[in-house]
């Protein structure tokens, strides 16, 4: 299969922590890929790598073969205007979403509303289309509105179009975020510890929501901690510690890997 | 409708058809937005005519500052970035209409352009460097470039702005042929653009743009995180309202036919944030009800005019505390405060 995504030796330290430390591993497309470790395995800060929020120490990182992160140039480099990591925004309108672990909708815009912020790089009206309101931008608008009602609709959320995001109850909110992440349109979806919070009924309902996109051709890296979700949905499974890549492989071996029972599975099994 | 029946039962016959009968004329007025801006712009086309020139140029002065708030209310209410410097583009504009002016010859209507291009780039110039600070760090950056512009101007910038006593004897601008002298004409013209204004900031407020501003206003993250670029957007914001404050400016310039370095003073921006955050960050309503309690009201009780400062800082404390969402807020800054406020309050955990 092809690679959609691939890291190579990424190593992130903030100050004397290292947080990410030299980790390879590759994205195909078309794939379910579980990124799983204990708490402060630097999970969410790969996850910040991957989207731009954070540019890598080290390393670099590649989408469709194109470099979206490395580290940043120093000195004559840049000087002499030598190119960046992307910035965030650059890295989601190139198709890569993401949800993020605690909840960050728009609290104060309706649902539709959040949605609709997901189209903005897939739309161009700007100061003088909105002052002019020329019929492209009128048309443009009608489209949005159209298309992030669609993205509300595939997570089941159509009725609460006009609600306000911060009323809706948690486990919606979490599929508003999906919603919102989706209207992006990405090659592929983020998302982090999506099941957080969610009950057994609205797990299930995550799980089915996770296969169908897949079906539907989108690729998708999860960061969970619930092991019989990732288990469940996941392809292949990467699994992290202390920053480095322990194990990889699909679930059965990454379940019946020593370094990884070591690292994870024992500990929350003496945990439970 | 059952609930505005209660309430009428409760205060006897008269009350109760009187509220049955103000709550009838607000829905009609909630279904008909056109109804009321004609309403409304009635209302300002004849406001001036009982009045003396005194009160007309009162009433001028006011739509002056509410097409400042409005352009301010960009970006302090849509974008959420602090703007402590505005007046220096209010100036930058009433200069460039004045130079033009006396240096070229350029009629005072066809410098407009001029005066809001020039105060555009100016808040582009300004406003690219300092972008990626936040909140209060940006805030004072905001009031060192106003006092910049201001101790240029009384430097006599290039010598062309006249220094301390800045510039005078600028034409009155005509309109096809003829000279705009009386307060009335200037009142008018004044109202033009004050309604041009209002229905861009409307549309504005109801495009892509503003939606983006709203997001980076929320949660700047997630809004990167959906593809908004927060530094180009608020970029935009910065410029538009810098632009359109170099409007106001021209504008200004035309009616006192005489612009100083006073005009970027502090104190100015200091109004102008007043306007925008007292009467309701982010609505346009709330910028009229801000300009009226901060210009018209000391300008009508003259005799209390030394104690406009202290008015304005009782109003800030006492408004602050009683409600922090201004007079008229936009329904969103007002959710946004209550809800504050409440997880505030909410025990801990």
């Amino acid at each position: 299969m092809e690679a959609l995504l691939e890291l190579r030796g990424v190593t992130k330290r903030f100050g004397g922590l290292l947080a990410v430390d030299a980790v390879d591993f590759t994205v195909r497309a078309g794939e379910i890929l579980g990124l799983i470790g204990p708490n402060g395995a630097g999970k969410t800060t790969l996850f910040n790598l991957i989207t731009g929020f954070h540019p890598p120490t080290e390393g670099e990182i590649r989408l469709r073969g194109e470099a979206i992160a490395f580290p940043p140039p120093a000195g004559v480099a840049r000087l002499a205007g030598r190119r960046s990591s992307l910035p965030a925004h650059r890295i989601t309108a190139l198709g890569v979403a993401r949800t993020f672990q605690t909840i960050r909708l728009f609290k104060n815009l309706t649902a539709l509303e959040n949605v609709m912020s997901g189209l903005h790089p897939r739309t161009r009206a700007g100061i003088w289309g909105a002052l002019a309101r020329t019929p492209a931008q009128r048309r443009e608008e009608r489209w949005i509105v159209e298309r992030a009602g669609e993205c509300l609709a595939r997570v089941g959320l159509g009725a609460s179009r006009d609600e306000l995001a911060a009323n809706l109850p948690y486990g919606l909110q979490r599929r508003l975020e999906l919603a919102r992440a989706l209207a992006t349109r990405p090659a592929l979806l983020a998302l982090d510890e999506p099941a957080a919070g969610l009950n057994e009924r609205e797990t299930d309902d995550l799980v089915d929501l996770v296969r169908g996109l897949r079906a539907e051709g989108l690729t998708l890296l999860l960061i969970e901690h619930d092991m019989r979700l990732v288990m469940r949905v996941s392809d292949r499974i990467v699994v992290l510690d202390h920053g480095r890549k322990i194990a990889a492989g699909t679930p059965q071996e990454v379940r019946r890997d020593p370094a990884v029972i070591e690292a994870y599975l024992g500990a929350e099994e003496e945990g439970g | 409708m059952g609930r505005e029946r209660d309430n009428g039962a409760g205060t006897g016959r008269w009350g109760g058809s009187m509220i049955e009968s103000a709550a009838a004329i607000l829905r009609i007025a909630r279904r008909r937005p056109l109804l009321v801006q004609a309403a409304l712009l009635l209302l300002a086309l004849l406001l001036p005519l009982p009045l003396s020139d005194y009160y007309r140029t009162v009433a001028w002065r006011t739509g002056i500052y509410v097409l400042l708030g409005l352009s301010l209310n960009v970006v302090v209410g849509y974008a959420g970035l602090f703007q402590l410097g505005h007046a220096a583009f209010y100036a930058i504009g009433a200069y460039t209409a004045a130079i033009l002016n006396l240096r070229c010859g350029v009629p005072l209507l066809a410098a407009l352009p001029a005066s809001v291009a020039v105060a555009g780039a100016a808040g582009y110039l300004i406003t690219r460097p300092i972008l990626h600070l936040r909140g209060d760090y940006l805030a004072i950056v905001t009031i060192a470039f106003g006092e910049v512009v201001r101790l240029a101007l009384v430097n006599n910038l290039f010598g062309i702005t006249g220094g301390a006593n800045g510039l005078s004897g600028i034409d009155r601008p005509s309109l096809f042929g003829v000279e705009l002298r009386a307060p009335i004409a200037h009142y008018y013209l004044m109202l033009f653009f004050l309604a041009v204004t209002i229905a861009a900031m409307h549309r504005l407020e109801r495009s892509r743009l503003g939606r983006a501003w709203l997001c980076v206003r929320e949660d700047e993250e997630a809004a990167a995180a959906m593809g908004i670029d927060a530094t180009r957007v608020k970029l935009q914001a910065f410029v538009i309202g810098s632009a359109w404050a170099g409007l106001a400016g021209g504008l200004f310039a035309g009616k006192l036919t005489v612009v100083a370095p006073d005009l970027a003073k502090f104190m100015e921006s200091v109004v102008l944030f007043c306007i925008v955050v007292l009467g309701g960050t982010g609505s346009i309503p709330g910028v009229f009800v801000g300009a009226c309690g901060m210009v018209t009201l000391p300008e009508l009780f003259r005799p209390l005019r030394d104690w406009r400062d202290a008015w304005l800082g009782i109003t800030m404390v006492v408004m602050m505390i009683a409600r922090p969402e201004g007079i008229w807020p936009s329904r969103r800054v007002q959710m946004e405060i209550r809800g504050e406020k409440e997880e505030a309050r909410a025990p801990a955990g």
